[in-house]
């Protein structure tokens, strides 16, 4: 109950907030317009789309056999594995590292499924500095917040405020809302962080299974920084990311950063097959690589959400999610937010926890158009939404299943259902409401408090068909 | 820790699933553009994400390096030993030659601190989406393309393809993948702030890419 509660208190907030619901809504249109613009062509964009989909599919179709050839192959290329059930047990063992390492300064790049495991909280509970690096990420995490958008973290906040925030850390720098110049005060104090870091640490964007190799994909070059100056790199990958062969990387990364940002391509595309070698003059001297699932084979075991995984996270959804827009990721209490947030968050916590997040949806359709895998996100939506009140099969798969139905909602629906099949009953209450229209309330629980609440007619639908001479009304 | 691996690979198998199963991928489409069209269209992409590109025979590169670097204010400029010897005897005075000799280790402070520019080979370009591909080797370790200034880089001509697709095809990368493959795609940029573009937010401020014709 205090779940529900609080998400309504933070969405009340947040359509409060006029400015924030501002920098949103122009923050996507740019989005949205920069990525249509990579795809005049329908045709060209619905085979990308396909074929983008069908190499997502391949994957999960094999994703044991997958998982077991990227390991060996990992192994072979001397990059060393850990496999993860749960986030304690990958922050454990991320621990763990750090500390046969003796590493006591640690920088990361931009990384969702290192904030999934709440990393940060735990290496700082074990006195290990762990410095974002990412511009977005870095100033988020000087403000003492948490990004609020996959791909933009800090898209929520305004030059004004990040100047603010930049000035009270780093006094030593002249005050500047430049953007530039911003950018270059950062580039000054995380190049030496760099240098000074014991180990690096870095999400995956796709794991080849056939070569042993990760890819990483960045616009600004802290990612490579993070994964090449430090001695030691530890990667962080859901078991999802995994794909078979080298040739399904083309197509994946070219709708990938299109989707994401309307981009051609960004920046750096960094495969790493291996640490130091013998020869090599650089680059880390040890990699391990942690294969979380945290909830994920659970998901995969069930048929109709299994395609939760094929997602490559691009935030396209995102970007064109009315409710979204509206309300900016924080409302949502989650890591990922959006579409792909409210799909794939509950199946992970738990209905119980999360079931809640299901009603941030109008059912528009908008993300299942642009998604880049062909993810049918309102349908699997539309099946969570009504795992939270009527538990069947899928308690297995997904804890709280039926725990948010509520009985006077239930007896409601209920009576409906019998009114609504039983035709002279109907008749009846339909000609009773509508002699009683004037009495009809004027609010209705939550539900008017923003809207009008509408006042049933005079006449029925059906006496005005049979009035305008209908005979099969 | 075996233990969740096994955890997790018993749950998946659990699944029923057809292993066998494949959707057929369709082959992406090749544009069938003539080497000319290829240059014309790296450049016009690589420009367009602020990268600047020259085409020119390859004995004028060091004319050009002569010309430019001294231009550019480049004091100094690191490069590996096969290049080395090729520019070594004709750089003028004014630009300094030099060489990541040793491991980073030794060779940080200096990397960050002091070296102006990097000149580094490419094993070829994607034109569709402008970009050089670099799989640093031990004379031209990792961090040359990352940490100085401006990296300057060189394409044979007779080395863009048209996609990514076709260059690791067409040179096997699947069997022999090397430590470590770059698609570099323009200087370093950011627009987390107010989605404004900047450059040079951690990598090179300046990306130069110069084609090599024969």
């Amino acid at each position: 109950m205090s779940q529900v509660k609080s998400l309504e208190n933070r969405v009340d907030e947040a359509l409060g907030n006029e400015q924030l619901q501002t920098n949103f809504r122009s923050a996507m249109d740019y989005l949205i317009e920069k990525r249509s613009d990579q795809f005049p062509d329908k045709d060209d964009l619905n085979n990308l789309r396909n074929t983008s989909s069908s190499i997502r599919s391949n994957s999960l179709s094999k994703l044991p056999e997958l998982l077991i050839m990227l390991e060996e192959n990992l192994e072979n290329n001397n990059i060393k594995v850990h496999w993860a059930e749960t986030d304690i047990e990958a922050n454990n063992t991320i621990y763990q590292i750090l500390k046969e390492a003796n590493a006591k300064k640690v920088v990361k790049g931009k990384s969702m499924v290192t904030e999934e495991i709440e990393l940060n909280e735990f290496l700082d509970s074990k006195n290990i500095e762990i410095l974002e690096t990412d511009l977005g990420e870095f100033l988020v995490q000087l403000a003492n917040e948490k990004p609020s958008h996959i791909v933009m973290p800090a898209i929520h906040k305004s030059r004004k405020e990040i100047s603010k925030v930049f000035s009270e850390h780093f006094p030593e720098f002249p005050y500047t809302e430049d953007v530039d110049l911003i950018t270059q005060q950062a580039r000054k104090i995380l190049r030496d962080r760099f240098r000074e870091a014991d180990a690096g640490i870095s999400g995956v964007n796709f794991a080849v299974a056939e070569t042993g190799s990760l890819c990483l994909v960045e616009n600004e070059g802290n990612g490579r920084m993070c994964t090449t100056v430090p001695p030691l790199h530890i990667a962080v990958a859901g078991i999802e990311k995994v794909v078979e062969n080298l040739s399904d990387v083309p197509p994946l990364l070219d709708i990938l950063t299109k989707s994401a940002t309307g981009q051609e391509i960004t920046t750096y595309f960094n495969m790493i097959s291996s640490p130091r070698k013998n020869d090599e003059k650089d680059g880390p001297m040890v990699m391990h690589v942690i294969l979380l699932d945290n909830g994920r084979s659970k998901i995969y075991q069930n048929t109709e959400m299994q395609e939760t995984l094929k997602c490559i996270r691009c935030g396209s959804c995102i970007n064109h999610c009315p409710v979204y827009t509206q309300l900016g990721g924080h409302a949502y209490g989650t890591v990922y937010p959006g579409p792909i947030g409210i799909t794939l968050e509950p199946q992970q916590k738990g209905i119980s926890e999360l079931g809640d997040l299901t009603s941030l949806c109008t059912m528009c359709g908008a993300c299942a158009e642009v998604c880049p895998v062909q993810i049918p996100l309102p349908k699997l939506i539309n099946r969570l939404r009504s795992e939270t009140v009527e538990g069947d099969y899928m308690s297995q798969f997904i804890e709280g299943v039926g725990s948010q139905r509520k009985s006077i909602e239930s007896i409601v629906w209920q009576i409906w259902k019998h009114i609504y099949s039983h035709p002279t009953l109907y008749s009846i209450c339909s000609k009773t409401i509508t002699k009683l229209s004037s009495f009809s309330p004027k609010k209705f629980g939550g539900w008017s408090n923003y809207r009008v609440m509408p006042k049933p007619s005079n006449t029925s639908l059906k006496e005005l068909a049979k009035q305008a001479g209908f005979k099969n009304e | 820790m075996n233990k969740s691996k096994n955890i997790i690979l018993e749950r998946l198998k659990s699944k029923i699933h057809d292993t066998s199963h494949r959707e057929n991928i369709p082959l992406m489409a090749m544009h069938g553009w003539t080497k000319s069209e290829m240059i014309q269209m790296l450049s016009k992409k690589l420009q367009l994400s602020k990268a600047e590109v020259f085409s020119m025979p390859n004995k004028e590169l060091i004319n050009w390096l002569n010309d430019e670097l001294p231009k550019r204010k480049i004091k100094n400029i690191l490069s590996g030993e096969q290049i080395a010897n090729e520019i070594a005897q004709s750089l003028t005075s004014k630009t300094e030659l030099i060489r990541y000799d040793n491991s980073y280790e030794s060779f940080s402070e200096s990397l960050f601190n002091e070296i102006d520019a990097s000149i580094t080979k490419s094993v070829g370009a994607i034109a569709d989406s402008g970009s050089v591909v670099l799989q640093p080797t031990t004379d031209e370790p990792r961090l040359m393309s990352l940490v100085p200034n401006t990296h300057i880089v060189l394409v044979d001509e007779e080395s863009i393809y048209e996609t990514f697709g076709q260059i690791m095809l067409d040179q096997n990368w699947s069997i022999n993948m090397p430590s470590n493959t770059l698609l570099i795609s323009g200087p370093s940029k950011t627009a987390d702030i107010e989605q404004v573009l900047a450059y040079g937010v951690h990598g090179p401020k300046e990306l130069i890419v110069l084609i090599l014709t024969s």
